[in-house]
Order: structure tokens, then sequence, then C-alpha cells
């Protein structure tokens, strides 16, 4: 790396050929969690956008190209919350369509799923964030802490009252007749 | 890395990541995919350095600076044909603007004098403006205005239905009604809000969330032309402290952007200066 200043090729052009090529190999990944922490993929199609356009900005500072996915996944999950916290001057009450199933046959699922589907929509946004980032992502606590600049103590605690709500929501489902009581 | 994620599943966790996988899209949107390839092409400004595309874009770029160097000098021309001696643009109180400039933002619906030194990103008709404010990338440390016309954005998403502050705003127009039933939202959420300013058509409120959240909330409501605007400043890490924010002046040139907002028609091609992000991409590779 000597000489360089950051990731890639020096050039202008290669620099812009390599940043294409990171964030292809990247987007489909980085638009599904966006589409989950923000609830709709309206509004993930600009997250993501907004994403990138921070990350070829700061694509010069990046000098490692290995860790290129995890720092785009730390802008986009910071652009994502950033978006969530301005829901405090516009808040959005509806959010579009994913509390229905998209199970390839269009069938409903299981009373648990259709349970955890509401609740996991209903959960406040920081902790949605952390349980998508810890059971979609698969983060570890201490990863998640990382990238959404919250204190480990704060990822557990919220992950400990998401999971107890979801499992409240889950474990409500499994006893009603439609459930399937394990 | 812990062991943890490696701790086997039951049901419950089996079903969560079942759940989150349904939830999520398959595939990225063509349009999306496309746009984001765009970016290296479209960015003209960072960092302090300027980033002229190169190659076959070259044509382009020239084309599109020649442009804003135009809408530039028509802004220029039409600000001294109508400034008089006491409408000369304030000066900002805060070391974070280094001046401000009167942004005509049809895509988002406002008019409204705004930092000149900050990046412009967004610029949809239901989400508004944002601008990000110097320093770390990192949005967990630092401050950004975001600014919606709600008119405008109610219009984007159909009816509005869905935006409670639109609804408020149906219910009653005037500021003080919009705002008391603003504050009666607040409250049954358990928000703690203060007013800190009133202006003669904009309140500005502090937010303040939980405590350790790192964050503060200064948000204004307007209203020009019959119709509600938001402007919101989000400040995170060391930055989110009312005192300091005070201190630096950051309030009261926050004041002053409120204070000069007004509502305009949305149009997509009425923004001025441009805008970095806005406006169709350059043509692509041929």
């Amino acid at each position: 790396m000597a000489g360089h200043d950051g990731v890639g090729p020096r050039s202008g052009s290669e620099r812009q050929a390599a940043f294409g090529r990171l964030t292809d190999r990247q987007l489909a990944a980085s638009y599904r969690l966006a589409t989950l922490l923000l609830g709709s993929e309206v509004e993930a199609q600009d997250a993501i956008q907004d994403a990138a356009l921070i990350a070829w900005q700061r694509f010069a500072s990046l000098h490692d190209p290995d860790r290129f996915d995890a720092w785009f996944q730390r802008i986009v999950v910071n652009i994502c919350r950033d978006r969530l916290r301005r829901r405090g001057s516009v808040r959005f009450l509806a959010m579009d369509g994913l509390a229905e199933p998209q199970t390839p046959d269009g069938a409903t699922g299981r009373a648990e799923h259709d349970a955890l589907r509401r609740a996991v929509i209903s959960l406040p946004a920081d902790q949605r964030t952390v349980v998508v980032l810890r059971y979609f992502a698969e983060l570890s606590l201490e990863e998640i802490a990382e990238q959404t600049g919250e204190r480990l103590g704060t990822v557990k605690s919220r992950l400990h009252y998401a999971l107890e709500a979801l499992h409240a929501a889950y474990d409500a489902a499994n006893r009603l007749p439609g459930g399937t009581a394990r | 890395m812990t062991d943890e994620r490696f701790i086997p599943d039951g049901p419950f966790e089996s079903d969560l990541r079942a759940i989150l996988n349904q939830m999520a899209p398959r595939d990225v949107p063509d349009q999306v995919r496309a746009e984001v390839a765009e970016v290296p092409f479209r960015t003209i400004q960072s960092a302090g350095h300027r980033w002229l595309p190169e190659g076959r874009r070259l044509a382009g770029a020239v084309a599109l600076l020649a442009i804003v160097v135009a809408v530039a000098l028509l802004a220029v021309i039409a600000t001294r044909s109508t400034a008089g001696p006491g409408s000369a643009t304030p000066t900002p109180h805060s070391s974070f603007i280094s001046g401000f400039v009167e942004q005509t933002d049809g895509v988002a619906g406002y008019r409204m004098l705004r930092p000149t030194n900050w990046t412009a990103l967004g610029g949809d008709p239901i989400d508004g403006r944002v601008y990000l404010g110097p320093g770390p990338a990192n949005i967990q440390q630092g401050i950004v205005i975001s600014v919606v016309n709600l008119k405008v954005s109610a219009a984007s998403t159909g009816s509005g239905a869905g935006m409670a502050q639109w609804l408020l705003f149906q219910q009653n127009s005037s500021l003080a009604g919009w705002t008391s039933g603003i504050e009666a939202m607040w409250a049954r959420d358990g928000e703690t809000f203060t007013l800190l300013r009133t202006l003669p058509h904009a309140k500005i409120y502090v937010l303040s969330p939980a405590p350790g959240s790192g964050l503060v909330f200064l948000v204004a409501y307007a209203i020009d032309q019959g119709q509600p605007l938001i402007v919101q400043l989000q400040a995170s890490g060391t930055e989110a402290d009312l005192s300091r924010l005070e201190a630096q002046g950051v309030v009261d040139d926050f004041a002053t952007m409120v204070g000069s907002i007004t509502a305009i028609p949305a149009d997509p091609l009425n923004v001025v200066p441009a805008l970095p992000t806005s406006g169709p991409p350059l043509p692509g590779p041929s």
C-alpha cells in the first residue's frame, strides 16, 4: 500500500471500477438488510443510494479492501438508523407490505410465524435493528455494538427486551388452536 | 468473533431467522443497481477534493459543469437584482457553517438558507432533503439537518394517510393547533420535549431521547402558504449536548434557517443551486 492514501488502484477510473465491483458484490445483502431495518423497500432503495454516495466519498480513506463489506454495511446501518431517527419528526404509521407473508406459494404460514412477523414489525426501531443484525446479518453482539456505535451493554439490553417481546408473541400463538404447540 | 452465534438454534430462533429471510426482498431492483453503479460518476465534490469523472464521462461532466455554472450565475444575478439593503445573507454563528446560501429545492418543495459547506443527500419528495454536516463520515458523530414539506410528501405517498404529523395538520392547520396536537402525541409516546423558540411562522423544539442514547434533536414546525414544513437537526455523539449546541451558535444558525424557510411548489427541475445528488444521472457508457 506504500504510496497509496486509500484502497485499490491509484487512477480515478480504476478506483471507480474497483468501487463498482465491491458495491455490486455487497449490494443484494445490503439492500435486504436495509429493507428489514427500515421496514420499507422504497425507503431501503433511497438508503442504499445514500450509502453508496457516502461510501464513494470516503472510499479513498479505506485502506484494506478486505474490510469493504463490513465498512459498507456499517454505512448502510448508520444511514438506516438515521432515517429511523428522523421518523421522530416525520412519523410513518404503516410499513409497506412487510407484514404479509412472502411464502413462495402465497400461503399463510403457521400461526407462530404470523405472530412473529407482526411482532418483529412492531418492535421499537432500536430493538428491531439489533434483532435484524443478530438473526439476519448474523453478527455477534460485539460486532453489533461496533456497527451501531452503541455500548455492548446497550445492545444486550435491547436484544433481551426484543426477544422477550418476540417470545411472548410466539408462545401466545403457539398456544392457540392453530398453533403447533410443541 | 464470539461463540454465541454458534449456539444451536431452538425452534424459536430457527423460526425467527426464517421469518426475517422471508421478509427481506429477494432481488435488488434493476433501477437501484443502475443508480448505485452511477454514483462514482455523479459525485462532484468529496472531502475537499474535486473528482472529475474520466474517460467517456468527461464530455457529460463538462456539460454538467457548464449547466451548474450557468445556473449559479443566474442565481447570483437574480439575487443581486432583488436584494435590498436589508436582505443581506446572514453570517453564521457556528464554525460548522462556512456560510449560508439560499437553496431552492423543488424536489422537496421548500426554499431555505442552508449551509454552503454541507453535503446534500437524499432529495426525494417523501423524505425531503438531508444535509450532512462536515466532519467524520459517521452519522453517529456529527450534525445532520433534514427538511420536509409535508404537503409535497403526503401527495407523493398518495394520501399521506400514514403520516402522523400530516394527519394532525389536517385536523388543525394553525401553527398553534398543529403543534398542540404534536405535543400531545409526544406526551402520549413518553417523549421528552421542550419548546425552545417561537418564530413568527414556526416553533422550534428540542427532543431528548433516552439518556445515554447520544442524540439530541432540534425539530422545527413551520407553516408557510398553508403548507406544513418540518426542519430537523440531529446532533450525535459529542455534539449531542444542547448547551454545547447553544454555545457553539448551532441553535442560532438553526433558527436562522428555520426563519428563512418558505414552501414552494413541487418541481424536480427547480433546484437552484444544483445539488450533487439530484437530477438525472449522466449518460452511461456507450
